[in-house]
């Protein structure tokens, strides 16, 4: 059996390794992807008065900050039984929304376009946001920066830092915004939407424009059938902060939705012997395996299933292109997975929308933007959408409010099986028998992986060594046949 | 010298509840404690990366990093000097949602923004970057006065 590793996964958040099992017969037998996950969660947090953990969780990772700032936020309200007022609810989803719109922008622009504006098989010293900008131009460029910039200056102006929040207390926020800083962020949220017109129109020129790249997301090594996750509002459509766990089956049947407290009667994780990673899946289907289909438990939770289980979007263009979308892949539930990069722009446009309608609500300047809790703490469940899926922390407290318990999972542990599925299938379809990967062939098969937006370990910040990137192909004994490095 | 003050950034990167992570932030944290004052530096610590990086940079002349690496090849608190070419193989700096460091300082020339043209890396060689806790293991913990003195020394050499 002959092994190709690629280690680590570039332009991808954590450290990653794909490790592709050959056969006797040269064809991709197995895929395997492993990345280090974060030790000592629960002790961390045992011990600790639970309002701390908001302060704490941010840190964690470096990518998402504000999605766990969330998330646990909400998971305290709950310990404590308290519900913030209006004010305190439209201020966080504000801030929610201008952090998915930069992340979207990062993504997007630095990890995703790369390989339309460039090609999938461009050199790799090309393939990145200069080349884009080469190619595109400088204006887009600078665009890029002012707006992702403009997200996280949002976020500073209503919590004080943009990274480092210590923001939600239980319910509600630490401090609300004044008139004047709501209607400094009115200009900007228009602006924002300016640019999330842009971004479809750089997304129509570059991507839909080019029937080769239409007919690859169509394509078969990009297709995973299974079920899809996504919160949804009162109305049905999508939201990123709070609302009812919708799941649709692969026919886009609503088979599933309740109350992220209720997290556990849908949800178990699989271990597997093979990988320290859990493997979430739908208990009602039950755990049949690494299989795509109706009667599978695989579900994946993503821009693009979010899109898939919600009756649609709760503002007017994005909705507009929301239509767009369904109609250009062949209608609904849509299972090509290098769509997500599309979702991700429907998604940009409902976050610089929202951010105009929350802003334009002149009770997010509102004086009550705190209700004081006063129930006996015990347990509590948050559940947010991170940019990357559904993001759910869970504490258990004593009654003086420190922790016993806790337990979190991440957006992207949700799809974990679906990522490996396919990764083998796009590898599948890419290595042929007896003939050496090219630099283009790896990057296909990178390509499945970066439409999950991954975010591992959430996250280490620190160098992985200098190895690059590097492919190696080793018969069973160990010899190298073949080496790729960049 | 040259006649106005040139403004250097000394940064730590890293995170402070992932162990050895922050050994970044803790040797820059000693540096500037030990630093007598030197008119033009700022010290800072952050837990960032990619085009927060590209913001944080934009507008100094110089630029002395510190962050963890774990390559396995050296004992943990030895320092690895690096320059923004050795990273140019390598997709980041540090674990990066979107770009590295050498595409950040680039695409920060490329864009007009005055990004610095000195750039010291000075990684340090970690073991443990995935329990969370703070506090270092002891081999790195014991290398902080060391990094702190060669940030300084990286300070005095440029400023005299």
């Amino acid at each position: 059996m002959k092994r190709i590793t690629i280690d680590p996964i570039t332009r991808l958040e954590g450290h990653g390794k794909i490790e592709i099992f050959l056969g006797d017969d040269g064809e991709v037998a197995d895929v395997f992807f492993q990345v280090p996950e974060l030790r000592g969660f629960e002790k961390f947090c045992q011990g600790r008065p639970v309002h701390e953990l908001s302060r704490i969780v941010p840190k964690i990772c470096g990518v998402c900050p504000g999605a766990h700032h969330l998330a646990s936020g909400k998971a305290i309200d709950a310990v404590y039984s308290v519900d913030p007022p209006p004010t305190a609810k439209k201020l966080r989803e504000l801030f929610y929304s201008a952090h998915f719109f930069h992340s979207h922008i990062a993504h997007f622009y630095a990890l995703a376009a790369p390989d339309f504006v460039l090609g999938p098989d461009s050199p790799p010293a090309q393939r990145n946001i200069l080349g884009v900008v080469a190619k595109v131009g400088l204006a887009l460029g600078g665009e890029v920066i002012k707006h992702r910039k403009i997200g996280q200056d949002i976020q500073a102006t209503l919590a004080g830092h943009q990274t480092h929040v210590s923001w939600c207390v239980p319910g509600g926020v630490s401090k609300g915004i004044t008139e004047a800083e709501r209607q400094e962020i009115i200009p900007l949220a228009k602006s924002s939407i300016e640019f999330a017109k842009t971004s479809i129109k750089v997304f129509n020129d570059v991507v839909l424009a080019n029937k080769g790249y239409v007919d690859l997301i169509l394509s078969e090594p990009y297709k995973l059938v299974d079920h899809s996750m996504g919160l949804v509002d009162a109305k049905g459509k999508v939201n990123f902060y709070d609302g009812m766990v919708r799941v649709v089956d692969t026919a886009g049947k609503k088979i599933a939705e309740y109350a992220p407290k209720d997290y556990l009667q849908h949800v178990e994780e699989r271990v597997e012997q093979f990988s320290y990673l859990k493997y979430p899946y739908l208990k009602a289907k039950g755990w049949k395996g690494f299989v795509e289909g109706q009667d599978s438990g695989v579900y994946s939770a993503t821009p693009l299933t979010r899109l898939n289980a919600a009756d649609g979007m709760a503002t007017p263009l994005a909705q507009s292109e929301y239509e767009r979308f369904y109609s250009t892949v062949g209608g609904k539930p849509c299972h090509a997975i290098l769509a997500n990069h599309w979702a991700r722009i429907v998604e940009l446009m409902y976050a610089a929308e929202r951010m105009l309608e929350l802003a334009s609500d002149p009770e997010v300047a509102g004086p009550n933007f705190r209700t004081i809790p006063t129930a006996t703490p015990h347990e509590g469940v948050g559940t947010v959408e991170a940019p990357r899926g559904t993001l759910t922390h869970h504490y258990v407290t004593d009654d003086r409010g420190i922790v016993t318990d806790a337990n979190l999972i991440v957006g992207t542990t949700n799809n974990n099986a679906p990522i490996s599925m396919s990764i083998k299938k796009a590898a599948q379809g890419v290595i042929k028998r007896g003939v050496a990967p090219t630099q283009g062939a790896l990057n296909m098969i990178e390509m499945a992986f970066r439409a999950y937006d991954p975010c591992f370990s959430c996250a280490t910040h620190s160098l992985s060594g200098l190895a690059g990137f590097e492919i190696v192909i080793k018969e069973q004994d160990g010899t190298v046949v073949h080496r790729i490095a960049r | 010298m040259s006649a106005l003050p040139r403004r250097t950034l000394v940064l730590g990167l890293g995170n402070p509840v992932l162990t050895d992570d922050a050994v970044g932030l803790l040797a820059v944290r000693e540096a500037e404690r030990l630093s007598v004052g030197t008119p033009g530096a700022t010290f800072r610590e952050a837990s960032i990366a990619g085009f927060d990086l590209l913001e944080m940079l934009a507008g100094y002349d110089v630029a002395i990093i510190v962050d963890a690496i774990h390559t396995g090849k050296a004992p943990p608190g030895a320092i690895h000097d690096l320059t923004p070419a050795d990273l140019a193989s390598s997709s980041r700096l540090v674990a990066a949602h979107e770009i590295g460091l050498g595409t950040a300082l680039a695409l920060g020339e490329r864009l007009g923004a005055a990004m610095p043209k000195d750039v010291v890396i000075l990684a340090v060689e970690i073991e443990d970057d995935l329990t969370l806790g703070e506090q270092p293991t002891p081999m790195v913990a014991a290398a902080i006065p060391a990094v702190a003195a060669r940030i300084l020394k990286e300070l005095a050499a440029r400023y005299g």
